[in-house]
């Protein structure tokens, strides 16, 4: 069964369902945890004048920031339900693309991930990540909704 | 957690694979499973041209 579970985070409040429907499944299955966060290449973000507005730097330290402060959440929350868990911030990548990295790079037999729910042309323009994964994925995907 | 698992086969190789790891999951969750295969409606199954030959008789 499934014995190395790959959770992938972003810090939302849906992700944070994934987080915990990938704990108790870790827990059931007395298997370990990674918890992976994706910062997206600062140019994905930022796109000609607003750069200006927005430097490299500050995105950086912003980036760090925020996957420090998911991760201990996440962290804390293995601690109490005794889950064995490591935590990973992978910098400049596209989320998809780093998560089926991290999944093969940690031999995972299973990611979990929340989708968004997007629809129309805010799924045209901002694509799905679940989505992405779980067509490209070797191994078996559960999203959470 | 996951009580009552649905799982689908199309009667396949790999499909019979899965079946396998999710009634594993299962005993492992003590869910129940539900396993579901599906046809296609006839109209999208059956290429257009032989669907004509069953069309019924159109009065002259």
């Amino acid at each position: 069964m499934f014995k190395n579970i790959l959770i992938a985070t972003d810090g939302s409040e849906l992700s944070g369902k994934a987080v915990a429907a990938g704990f108790d499944l870790a827990r059931q299955l007395r298997a370990q945890v990674t918890v992976v966060t994706v910062t997206e290449p600062w140019t994905a973000l930022v796109a000609g004048d607003a750069a200006f507005g927005f430097p490299i730097d500050d995105y950086e330290k912003a980036a760090d920031d925020s996957a420090a402060r998911i991760l201990s959440g996440t962290s804390k929350l293995a601690r109490k339900a005794d889950i064995a868990c490591a935590t990973l911030h992978v910098k400049e990548q596209y989320p998809s693309e780093a998560i089926l990295d991290i999944a093969d790079k940690k031999a995972c037999d299973l990611i979990v991930i929340a989708s968004h729910g997007r629809r129309g042309l805010e799924r045209l323009l901002l694509g799905s990540v679940a989505v992405k994964v779980l067509t490209h994925s070797r191994v078996p995907v559960l999203i959470c909704r | 957690m996951y009580e009552q698992l649905l799982s689908t086969m199309d009667g396949s190789s790999e499909g019979d694979k899965d079946l396998a790891g999710e009634l594993a999951l299962a005993k492992r969750l003590f869910a129940k499973v539900t396993v579901v295969t599906a046809t296609e409606p006839w109209t999208e199954a059956v290429p257009l041209n032989l669907t004509r030959l069953a069309d019924p008789p159109r009065p002259c």
